[in-house]
């Protein structure tokens, strides 16, 4: 079976390598983690008997490049044949992240967001409606705590959903923003 | 990746999208594209990729507040206090010096330098490890010279392994491990922005207390790390603060050693250093053309650092260290028996006693500067040995000292400068700080000379 | 084939810029309809982000930056016009709270963020953890939805 390549996105700091260690576990070839965060993990994961290639990517906060992670990033994501990309956000912040989100639908990726740190979230009053944001932005959304292993199977289900083209319905293409009609500007 | 978010990004003005789009479009349609870019940019007042990005928040603000529910949450109270305390100059302060005494000193410097190290310098090399490899040697080695290479005072296994292993190592390791925890902890930010305003004065951002930190366990690392500062000057200037007056844990200890038992010796060794320090980070901010650096970042909550974590860190630092610095250092053991098997060292040793007269020293000290560059720790050590055996008067200990730690950093860290900034800084850099170097001692020898004080 | 493709991508760059334009025309709409609402209810006086003191709020108004890649990394801190702050601290940087998060800009930088004082000034400077204002938040998304 071909293996696919799954690319982890995300700000630093939301759980990229925790998600990426839970995923590739003992078949990950663990790069180098100098003080740098420009080098690229890459690593091997068989995800419900489907061979994956999983990449955490540096940090980014958007598509657009202004630091040498974002760079690499951007650059992984041209160059590279990804099947599937996760991106990891952190519930307490979910409206800086949100926009990152809706620049790799655009972009046309397939995409799972994963809704991460919901427990500091909820400590602090925050709840996030998961089906309601996957309603909202039309693509697989799936809540976790992945410092305490919550949340991984019901992700790693999405994921194979996803590249199995099992998508229930859900595409990219009900999203607001796309269905906007293009306007011309009004003096 | 679709084209409307290849439209973005030429509108964006992504340099690595342009240039795609140039190479696959061909240059005609290309600049039919560019010309779209620039007429839309004369449209707005702002910079395009803000235009757009502002009106993404706008549609992220809708779906964030649609699917959020915010209650009253109940508040950590232990957090809010740590975090008045960590940012409230009046406590943070008096917290950051007792992190640097304990951690730094105590820890890495007491603990690390002084007692892992004898261990295993005294028991592990010196009586185990060394003279088997001497007796293996010596039994199955027939040519002279290749015995040297690989055992006696200079050899790759007896010098080259024994202060990778002995000495750096265990240095560099508990460093690491004291600089995972305070990165885990979610410290280092907060001394980040405590430290800007000083930081403004000599060029660098608050963002710069991370290599300049790390610097003190290891310059090699350190450098690699300037990648994370903003500009191009702000990284010229961190390189070039952490080749001349940041000594790394390994020669810390050593000069620590040396001169504790003089402690105003070992003042005036601190104070000089720093001077050179904020005198050379001034200098080079007035000097090198740029913009004024910026500083921003995010501060993220303090908590309780996850052990497993620390550790990953500390382990994936001292791997990086074991696979990138120390076959250098192994290397450089090779380079001294190569110079000294062809008499290439006598020559740079012949070369280097005029400075080293110059500023009031005996010539053998120029041993200790060459074996300095290619092991910073060494030529302390060799200084040491020179002090130990009378050779040098208290006031000479203290010129020496200081020319020492000024001087070019070791190999490695000079490798990883001409990595990262390119052979023109790098050698550029490495005469800067030979020549501070010498000048401080000379005028360092002069005024204690002139004071007719040995401190 | 390069010929197709090409047009296609300038058609797009073309209806890109038509839609971001009609959606900045839109924002300063909105951006115009919030401010008379909330001087409606008391005139609040714009001041910069370096003027605010330890415990005061406000609400970014503008970010007068030039600077594109400053503007980006603001953009992706969401400090952006709308959004609420809380000064943590004003020495020796500005720290404050903006959502959940919890940035530390330079004296230059909190020079460019034009903000509007939101409520009584606080005597309280102790950094406080999470500010959750559904009231601020839901007069947000009313303004928001007739541009939808």
């Amino acid at each position: 079976m071909r293996r696919r390549k799954l690319a982890i996105v995300g700000t630093p700091n939301v759980g990229k390598s925790v998600l990426f260690n839970a995923l590739t576990g003992a078949y990950a070839t663990v790069s180098n983690y100098p003080g740098t965060t420009v080098e690229v993990s890459r690593g091997l994961a068989t995800i419900r008997g489907i061979p994956f290639e999983v990449i955490d990517t540096p940090g980014a906060y958007s598509l657009v490049p202004i630091t040498e992670e974002e760079r690499v990033t951007l650059r992984l994501l041209l160059a590279e044949d990804i099947d599937l990309v996760v991106h990891v956000v952190d519930a307490r912040n979910l409206r800086r992240m949100i926009p990152f989100t809706l620049q790799l639908i655009e972009a046309g990726f397939p995409l799972v967001l994963d809704v991460n740190i919901l427990d500091e979230a909820e400590r602090i009053g925050i709840r996030i409606d998961i089906p309601g944001l996957e309603h909202e932005i039309g693509v697989a959304v799936v809540g976790t705590v992945l410092t305490r292993d919550l949340g991984v199977d019901a992700l790693k289900d999405r994921v194979v959903a996803r590249v199995q083209g099992v998508t229930g319905g859900i595409t990219g293409t009900n999203l607001r923003a796309l269905r906007r009609p293009c306007r011309a500007r009004s003096a | 990746m679709s084209r409307r978010a290849v439209a973005f990004l030429l509108l964006s003005g992504d340099r690595d999208v342009h240039a795609l789009v140039r190479h696959t479009e061909g240059r005609e349609r290309y600049e039919k594209v560019r010309r779209i870019v620039e007429q839309t940019a004369r449209r707005h007042d702002r910079p395009l990729s803000y235009v757009i990005g502002l009106k993404r928040q706008e549609e992220a603000d809708v779906i964030a507040r649609r699917v959020t529910q915010v209650a009253p949450g109940r508040k950590g109270r232990f957090v809010g206090v740590l975090d008045f305390v960590t940012l409230f100059p009046p406590t943070a302060i008096p917290l950051l010096i007792l992190v640097v005494y304990f951690g730094l000193y105590r820890f890495v410097g007491v603990f690390g330098a002084g007692t892992v190290v004898d261990f295993l310098e005294r028991r592990v090399f010196a009586e185990v490890i060394n003279p088997a490899v001497n007796a293996l040697v010596a039994r199955h080695i027939g040519s002279a010279a290749l015995r040297e290479l690989l055992a006696g005072e200079y050899g790759v296994v007896t010098l080259g392994l024994r202060y990778s292993v002995a000495i750096v190592l265990p240095i560099v390791g508990m460093f690491f491990f004291m600089f995972s925890v305070l990165e885990d902890t979610g410290y280092l930010p907060r001394l980040a922005l405590m430290s800007d305003r000083a930081f403004k004065l000599i060029g660098l951002s608050g963002r710069a207390v991370i290599p300049m930190t790390l610097g003190f366990g290891c310059g090699t690392m350190a450098t690699m790390v300037t990648r994370t500062l903003e500009t191009r000057r702000e990284r010229t200037i961190a390189t070039l603060l952490l080749a001349l007056a940041v000594p790394c844990s390994a020669q810390l200890g050593v000069i620590l050693g040396m001169l504790s038992t003089r402690p105003q010796a070992l003042l005036l060794w601190a104070g000089v250093v720093g001077a050179a320090f904020v005198l050379a980070g001034y200098g080079a901010s007035r000097f090198l053309p740029g913009e004024r650096p910026v500083f921003y970042m995010e501060v993220p909550p303090l908590r309780v650092p996850v052990l497993s974590n620390v550790l990953a860190k500390t382990l994936a630092r001292m791997k990086w260290y074991f696979v990138e610095v120390m076959p250098l250092f192994v290397g450089a053991s090779a380079v001294i028996w190569i110079g000294r098997v062809t008499g290439l060292f006598q020559l740079v040793l012949k070369g280097l006693e005029v400075p080293v007269r110059l500023v009031g020293l005996p010539p053998e000290a120029a041993f200790a500067f060459l074996f300095g560059f290619f092991r910073r720790d060494y030529g302390a050590a060799g200084l040491y040995d020179l002090a130990r055996a009378g050779r040098l008067t208290d006031a000479q200990l203290v010129v020496a000292s200081v020319t020492l730690t000024l001087f070019v950093p070791c190999v490695a860290q000079f490798a990883m400068m001409w990595k990262e900034r390119g052979w023109r800084s790098a050698l550029a850099i490495a005469a800067v700080a030979l020549a501070v170097a010498f000048i401080t001692g000379y005028a360092l020898n002069l005024v204690l000379a002139g004071t007719g004080g040995a401190p | 084939m390069t010929g197709t493709m090409t047009s296609t991508v300038a058609g797009t760059v073309a209806g890109t810029v038509a839609g971001t334009a009609a959606g900045t025309a839109a924002g300063t709409r909105i951006f115009r309809a919030r401010r008379g609402t909330i001087s409606g209810e008391r005139s609040m006086p714009t001041c910069r982000l370096a003027a605010l003191r330890a415990g005061e709020r406000g609400r970014v108004v503008r970010v007068t930056s030039a600077s594109a890649p400053l503007l980006q990394k603001l953009l992706a801190m969401a400090i952006v016009p709308g959004s609420e702050i809380r000064v943590d601290l004003a020495f020796p940087a500005f720290v404050f709270e903006v959502g959940n998060t919890r940035v530390a800009v330079d004296r230059a930088i909190a020079q460019q963020i034009e903000v509007e004082r939101i409520g009584r000034v606080s005597r309280c400077c102790t950094p406080r953890a999470i500010t959750g204002d559904p009231r601020a938040d839901g007069r947000r998304g009313g303004t928001n939805e007739p541009s939808l």
